[in-house]
């Protein structure tokens, strides 16, 4: 945790030299721009992490008013302060400084001017707290297009407490809001209690009786709206309704809404590969580089193998992950991403998941690090459990060069037949999710999901600050807290495949180095290099069969031998748990073929495979034997930046191990029977 | 008061506004047709859920779409929501432009007394 989440979280704690910054809390429902005010009030230096204990996010913001530091803690949008939700409970709990938390020295609440009654209900449950309150009156521009005009001066007598219009979105009124947070931490006492806002006697005791206890704040934001607020009798949103009529249509909608995503996906999957390629081909020459300089040795290999490669592999992913936060943003921004889950829901729901979580779904199958991030979305906690805990049963984009390799290796002549095959394995993915979804809605996370209650805010055009901000936030969660660990576990994984080494030169090297020695002497400097490479392939070959990688890929073998795999494909199994993608660099070295051979040369690793033997003489590589490695790649987890990502979002390594746990029973269990079945038919 | 709902209530002082007439389910209001939120008969997590969102006893709302899931409007804020759960709203359909004002009213009188 971050040094400010020690403030917040310990709030007695405090240095001897240096002083806590006054704190601002930001209140607001969705949909109010209260992440547009959080922006325009602390731009780029924001902090998000989660809260203690929990999976909702805490940003928190530095800013200096009136030559002061102060903090600014953007609250999880909320419709209540009633604790209904985890959301709600943790906002309720900082606002009133309950549960550990210290109360923020002024509340600003964040109202929406063109529908004020939503906003007034909360800023009613405020009052009751002796908070010093500040009322940031939002999209006063949306309003004054509605005809809607909201006397600032009129709410500030009700409410008793300043109102500032402003529109967040351009800066509008943030000076004067700053000027009115400055006057409220320079205020030394809060108000009084006996000046709460007075609402009416029978509002309080409604709570006791039996009726909505909400109906008596929402009669008081009635009679307050319609006190200050001057609106037409004309409904408001014909235009919305419009767009919805098409939107939210049961077959056009939905319609749109596939090629809405297909899009996405598609950009996701192709725009995002130049940048990837950029990345790798950058870190590569950054290895050489760092090889030409450094001398030969472990260390040289520490920092080239992994560091270096570690590093890359957790950048790698940031296209995947940018491209993919930028569309949301821009479809959340827009209004759009709401309807998106609106016309889903119905067809989510046959599988008992909510509406939204197809997006998260279907972006798995680009990558399931951003996919898990997105899931938050989905409000119900069970339902967003139930969606991370399947979300990479996906075939993501790493995964293609495993079907790519094992389609190749078994129908080399026949491109129908392989890409049927690699079709195949995206659809087992998906019927695996959905099959897991129904299995753990039944089990342990038992209980039926919650039906859809989603606003449906009026549509705009996204603002590009805002989308750029969420997706720099997005990316710098995904590179600070998942990288460090990512990175740990690169290098723990590099010395398992490094460890112990080996001065031994096994006989058949020690034979092509002679050989190859004899025709350098006899003047045939192309064989004579071959030659030496491949001496040298087949040393890394005995060294990584001895290193601690190489021994455990022996020692699973009696394991892994019911799904027609032998040692070789046992270490590939080890080495690529971190990354699936690894297996086929690692073949490529088993094989004797140097680690770039499965990218520059793959027909000759597909040769070598298919010449590979078991001890026995016979084909190591047979159909049931590859059909078994592709099953098990589709089902099998072999993604530690995953799996960090599921121990952040779900706040807890059980979760991770969980989904360990079970994708590896899946994946051994299905691969076991395809590798059974297809042999006694024959395909061995 | 065992039983009793917040129109109940009103309709004591009012009974011109609210001719009883029969409660029937939201989903069966046409589309742009009004009513006013009788009686919520859903789980208390789903009732929490939907009183935030101001779906709350007495108040109005409009059938924007029907269907499943349906768009109801509550005071300018549109609301998908399920037909099952939508199914467990009792409703008393009112026209349009009178309704909001007299419960506006209602609600006043309610709350000063």
């Amino acid at each position: 945790m971050s040094e400010s989440s020690a403030v917040l979280d310990a709030p007695n704690v405090s240095g001897p030299a240096r002083s806590i910054p006054p704190t601002i809390a930001l209140v607001g429902s969705p949909n109010t721009g209260k992440t547009s005010l959080f922006n325009a009030l602390t731009g780029l230096r924001a902090k998000t992490a989660n809260y203690h204990g929990t999976t909702v996010e805490r940003k928190i913001g530095r800013t200096a008013i009136a030559g002061q530091t102060v903090d600014i803690i953007d609250l999880p949008g909320i419709y209540s302060l009633n604790a209904a939700t985890e959301e709600e409970r943790i906002a309720s709990d900082v606002v009133l400084g309950k549960s550990g938390y210290t109360a923020p020295d002024a509340v600003v609440m964040i109202a929406d001017a063109s529908n004020l009654e939503r906003s007034l209900f909360i800023i009613s449950q405020l009052a009751e707290h002796n908070l010093k309150i500040i009322v940031a009156l939002n999209m006063i521009d949306v309003a004054k297009s509605h005809g809607i005009h909201v006397d600032a001066d009129q709410l500030s007598d009700e409410l008793k407490c300043p109102v500032v219009p402003i529109i967040a979105r351009s800066g509008f009124g943030i000076a004067p809001l700053r000027a009115e947070i400055a006057a409220a931490l320079a205020e030394t006492s809060s108000r009084p209690a006996e000046e709460a806002i007075p609402l009416a006697p029978s509002a309080s005791a409604c709570n006791a009786c039996g009726l909505c206890p909400y109906q008596a704040r929402y009669s008081w934001s009635d009679r307050v709206v319609k006190r200050a607020v001057k609106a037409p009798r004309v409904a408001k949103g014909q235009k919305t309704d419009k767009i919805d009529r098409v939107l939210t249509h049961p077959f056009i909608g939905l319609t749109l809404f596939f090629s809405v995503m297909l899009v996405v996906f598609y950009l996701i999957f192709s725009v995002a590969s130049v940048p990837m390629d950029l990345i790798d081909g950058l870190f590569g020459r950054l290895g050489s580089w760092v090889a030409g300089r450094v001398p030969d040795g472990d260390f040289q290999s520490f920092l080239v193998n992994g560091v270096i490669g570690g590093v890359g592999g957790i950048l790698v992913f940031l296209p995947q992950i940018c491209i993919l936060f930028f569309f949301l943003a821009l479809l959340e921004d827009s209004g759009y991403l709401a309807r998106a889950a609106f016309v889903v829901d119905r067809l989510m729901r046959r599988v008992g998941l909510p509406g939204t979580a197809f997006v998260p779904l279907l972006s798995a199958h680009a990558c399931a690090i951003p996919a898990i991030m997105a899931s938050r979305v989905i409000r119900d906690p069970r339902d967003r459990l139930v969606t991370i805990l399947i979300t990479p049963l996906m075939s993501c984009s790493a995964r293609i060069p495993v079907y790519t390799m094992i389609t190749a290796l078994l129908f080399p002549q026949n491109p129908g037949k392989a890409a049927l095959l690699f079709t195949g394995a995206y659809i087992l993915g998906i019927l695996a999710a959905l099959t897991m979804a129904f299995v753990f809605k039944k089990t342990i996370l038992r209980g039926e999901s919650k039906a859809l209650v989603i606003e449906l805010p009026g549509y705009r055009i996204p603002g590009v600050r805002a989308v750029l901000l969420y997706t720099f936030d997005r990316a710098k969660v995904f590179v600070t807290q998942a990288g460090t660990n990512i990175l740990l576990i690169s290098i723990a994984l590099w010395a398992l495949a490094t460890y112990p080494k080996t001065d031994t030169v096994p006989p058949n090297v020690a034979e092509i180095t002679a050989q190859a020695e004899a025709v350098a002497a006899a003047g045939d400097t192309d064989e004579a290099s071959a030659l030496f490479a491949e001496a040298e392939h087949q040393q890394s070959r005995f060294e990584l069969s001895y290193s601690f990688a190489g021994r455990l890929g022996k020692l699973i073998e009696p394991a892994v031998r019911p799904l027609g795999y032998d040692w070789q494909i046992g270490i590939g199994l080890i080495t690529s748990f971190a990354a699936r993608e690894v297996i086929v660099s690692t073949l490529a070295v088993v094989y004797g073929l140097g680690e770039d051979a499965g990218e520059e040369e793959p027909t000759g690793l597909y040769d070598r495979m298919r010449r590979a033997r078991h001890a026995d003489g016979s084909p190591v590589f047979t159909v049931a034997a590859s059909v078994s490695l592709l099953v098990f790649y589709v089902l099998a987890m072999q993604c530690l930046p995953t799996q960090i990502t599921t121990k952040r979002e779900t706040n807890s390594w059980k979760w991770p191990l969980f989904q360990l746990a079970y994708m590896t029973v899946l994946a051994y269990s299905a691969a076991f029977i395809v590798y059974q079945t297809l042999r006694a038919l024959g395909y061995a | 008061m065992p039983n009793t709902s917040l129109s109940a209530l009103l309709c004591e002082g009012e009974n011109e506004t609210f001719s009883m007439s029969e409660t029937i389910f939201l989903t069966q209001l046409k589309p742009h047709q009004f009513g006013i939120l009788q009686h919520v008969d859903a789980k208390d997590g789903e009732i929490e859920r939907l009183m935030a969102m101001g779906l709350c006893e007495g108040r109005t709302v409009e059938l924007v779409q029907a269907g499943d899931p349906l768009i109801l409007k509550v005071y300018g804020t549109r609301i998908g929501i399920s037909a099952r759960l939508a199914a467990k709203l009792r409703v008393v359909a009112c026209n349009p432009a009178s309704c909001i004002v007299e419960v506006l009213e209602a609600g006043g009188q309610a709350a000063s007394k």
